[in-house]
């Protein structure tokens, strides 16, 4: 009697974990499961090497949210259209409200990039995380937790996954970046992004240099196309 | 009826195992690793992790301290998931050293940057040596 009655029990705890195993809990990424193939095609397409200083970058964004610039959300310039043009993957990473905890169910997710970060292809390149938020709330409080939530997503790759701390840096840029200008309250604004900066070349006898960008010194300099 | 759903069960028990024996026996990508953490241990780190990162050894350490209160399938996976992650990591940082014969013989002129050489290694058929072998395996190179 218990037998018969747990074994369908035991069964489809069987199957369903087999089946979390293999596929994915739940669609973490906005635009379908993107393997971690597919991560790895996409940051590897490094054409033309970035001269982005993040530094100049963190710098850019406190200066505009500071003298309230571009004041209203809806249309709002990229703060970085240089950093657009970049190898770019969104990555929709959950976190605990206003703090930079990763939620359990975004760890499959880490992984996944760190998968991707580890592969051959991609050892020889550096990359930003770029933490956002929606246009909600106050924007200097945006751009500070979008800076601890980049942090933290690096944090994890570094400590837990060793992925080399040369090869990632984090940025936040709040809601001065926004993914959906259109609709700046969307939830698409807080996907962060991957980018690819740029690919380190061993210096092996001579001085091998990564040859240097030669446009967009500074991302405020230009104006975007569109 | 009972026949058929132990056939099934028998059936689903093969068919898991050739994906579980790797995860065993071997190591497992960080998606697989971080996926079991989640689906067996989401609940109890939201009830008595709340503050903790991902973070291997801080996670850790929580769950452990909290044992009594975690899960019963919480305290069956977690610590093979985190030894997972720490296995796979290791043997990532290992594969310089495990291959540096191989890589000096076989793959003299893939140096020009960080990642070639380990996928020229990749590429080799036969000659590794098996320590380099296990080391590219653990690592999920090959």
């Amino acid at each position: 009697m218990p037998r018969r009655s747990q074994t369908p029990r035991c069964l489809l705890s069987l199957v369903a974990g087999f089946l979390m195993v293999i596929l994915p809990a739940r669609l973490a990424w906005s635009q379908e499961t993107v393997t971690s193939e597919a991560i790895v095609t996409t940051l590897s397409g490094l054409e033309t090497p970035s001269d982005l200083e993040v530094a100049e970058l963190r710098q850019q964004a406190a200066d505009r949210v500071k003298a309230k610039a571009d004041g209203i959300a809806l249309k709002r310039p990229l703060l970085s259209p240089a950093l657009r043009k970049l190898p770019t993957v969104n990555v929709d990473i959950q976190f605990n409200p206003d703090t930079p905890v990763i939620r359990p169910e975004s760890y499959q997710t880490l992984g996944r990039i760190a998968d991707a970060l580890s592969s051959p292809a991609l050892l020889s390149f550096t990359f930003l995380i770029v933490g956002r938020t929606e246009a909600t709330g106050r924007r200097e409080i945006n751009l500070a937790l979008s800076h601890r939530r980049a942090e933290s997503i690096r944090d994890v790759l570094v400590t837990t996954f060793k992925v080399s701390p040369k090869r990632v840096l984090a940025v936040g840029l709040g809601e001065e970046q926004l993914q959906d200008a259109n609709n700046p309250k969307a939830p698409v604004n807080q996907q962060a992004e991957i980018v690819t900066l740029r690919e380190v070349v061993q210096v092996a006898g001579g001085s091998v240099k990564p040859p240097e960008a030669g446009h967009a010194k500074s991302a405020t300099s230009r104006k975007a196309g569109k | 009826m009972v026949r058929a759903s132990l056939l099934a069960l028998l059936a689903a028990v093969v068919a898991a195992s050739p994906a579980m024996s790797p995860a065993m026996a071997e190591t497992m990508s960080f998606e697989n690793a971080t996926a079991i953490l989640a689906e067996s241990c989401g609940k109890d780190i939201d009830a008595n992790c709340a503050g903790v990162n991902l973070d291997a050894p801080r996670l850790k350490e929580c769950l452990t301290r909290n044992q009594d209160s975690v899960s019963a399938q919480c305290r069956a996976d977690y610590i093979r998931a985190f030894d997972a992650i720490q296995k796979r990591g290791a043997a990532r940082i290992a594969v310089g050293k495990q291959c540096e014969r191989e890589k000096q013989k076989m793959c003299a002129e893939a140096q020009d940057k960080p990642g070639s050489a380990i996928a020229c290694l990749v590429k080799v058929s036969r000659g590794l040596g098996p320590g380099c072998i296990k080391a590219l395996g653990d690592a999920g190179y090959r």
